[in-house]
């Protein structure tokens, strides 16, 4: 084979690795988005629903923007009997790292500690409420709930502000 | 013996003389006719085997090289000479698309790693509410108050209650 001829194939052979290569680098973006999580940003493990309510003592009237199984959750739990939702966030959480929750009153940070038998989660939640402050790690199963509800007074018709934090998945 | 002699001993031994007489009673004369037929022989061993050596895909490409500089018939038209171009080089285009196909694999597998990155839909599975396991409050920190903790189960699952009381006033008071 002569020189001119090596050099032809060395081109053409070049030429089609080129081209491979870049219809095979273009692929990806024709993966389907919303599974697609970008490689710089932690992969959400967990989203779990927060919510934040402040309740009272009253004629028991229900705001309808609590869905029925939390409403019937504080209604069996709590001494309070009137339940106004103040905020609700479906908080994304990444894996070991503390996520800021919005509050009308006060603050909360939710840390997904860890997944657990993929059916539960490990969590510390620190409600620093209206009044009173609390953080508590807890095991708990996809689609329970943990409230913590932060009496503002010790008298028997307190107020109270509460944080329920459940139906992970 | 002159040189004359010797070249002609050469011919002798090579039959380039054909029925001409040599005298080879001249002073050692037969001694250079049997060193010269073995010279020649080993020469000629050492040839055979060198071509034997030689790969028969190397011997095919030079019958072929030496058919097409002695083919009068050479292919004219255009898709005949690029016809006749692949019959020659079929093993070097080969070659190039084993390559590519290579790299493209490789491209594959590494793309395909990537998809590593991509989240599943749930991360945890949301098990029946009579399969679950009640909640499990590992750590409580109440600092300023104290704490009540009640676990409810119903036919929604599990809720763990942590009551917080300021621990400055007295219940009821």
């Amino acid at each position: 084979m002569s020189r001119t001829t090596g050099k032809l194939f060395g081109a053409i052979t070049f030429a089609i690795l080129a081209v491979s290569s870049l219809a095979i680098a273009d692929k990806p973006e024709e993966l389907p988005k919303p599974r697609r999580v970008p490689a710089q940003q932690p992969a959400i493990a967990v989203t779990c629903d927060v919510f934040e309510v402040w309740a009272t003592h009253g004629k028991g009237a229900a705001d309808p923007a609590i869905n029925k199984v939390l409403l019937k959750r504080l209604e069996n739990s709590l001494k309070q009997t009137e339940f106004k939702l103040q905020s609700s966030t479906k908080a994304a959480l990444p894996a070991k790292k503390a996520e800021s929750i919005k509050l009308a009153k006060g603050t909360a940070t939710i840390t997904l500690i860890e997944t657990v038998n993929k059916s539960q989660v490990r969590l510390t939640v620190d409600f620093n409420a209206a009044k009173g402050n609390s953080k508590q790690t807890t095991l708990v199963s996809a689609g329970d709930y943990v409230i913590v509800s932060a009496n503002q007074s010790n008298a028997p018709n307190a107020e109270a502000h509460v944080l329920a934090v459940g139906s992970c998945k | 013996m002159s040189g004359k002699d010797d070249i002609e001993l050469m011919q002798h031994v090579d039959g380039e003389l054909g029925t001409l007489e040599l005298d080879l009673d001249k002073e050692g004369a037969r001694e250079k006719v049997e060193s010269l037929k073995q010279m020649s022989e080993l020469v000629r061993g050492h040839l055979e085997m060198s071509a034997d050596a030689i790969p028969d895909r190397r011997f095919e490409a030079m019958w072929r090289e030496v058919s097409r500089s002695i083919d009068v018939d050479a292919p004219v038209g255009v898709l005949a000479r690029i016809r006749s171009w692949f019959e020659r080089h079929r093993g070097h285009v080969f070659t190039g698309i084993a390559s590519a196909g290579a790299v493209a694999a490789i491209a594959i597998m590494l793309r395909s790693g990537d998809k590593e990155v991509v989240a599943p839909n749930n991360a945890i599975d949301v098990q029946p509410a009579a399969l679950r396991a009640p909640p499990v409050i590992e750590d409580l920190e109440t600092p300023g108050g104290n704490s009540t903790v009640l676990n409810i189960e119903d036919d929604d699952g599990h809720t763990t209650v942590i009551v917080v009381t300021p621990a400055d006033t007295v219940e009821g008071i």
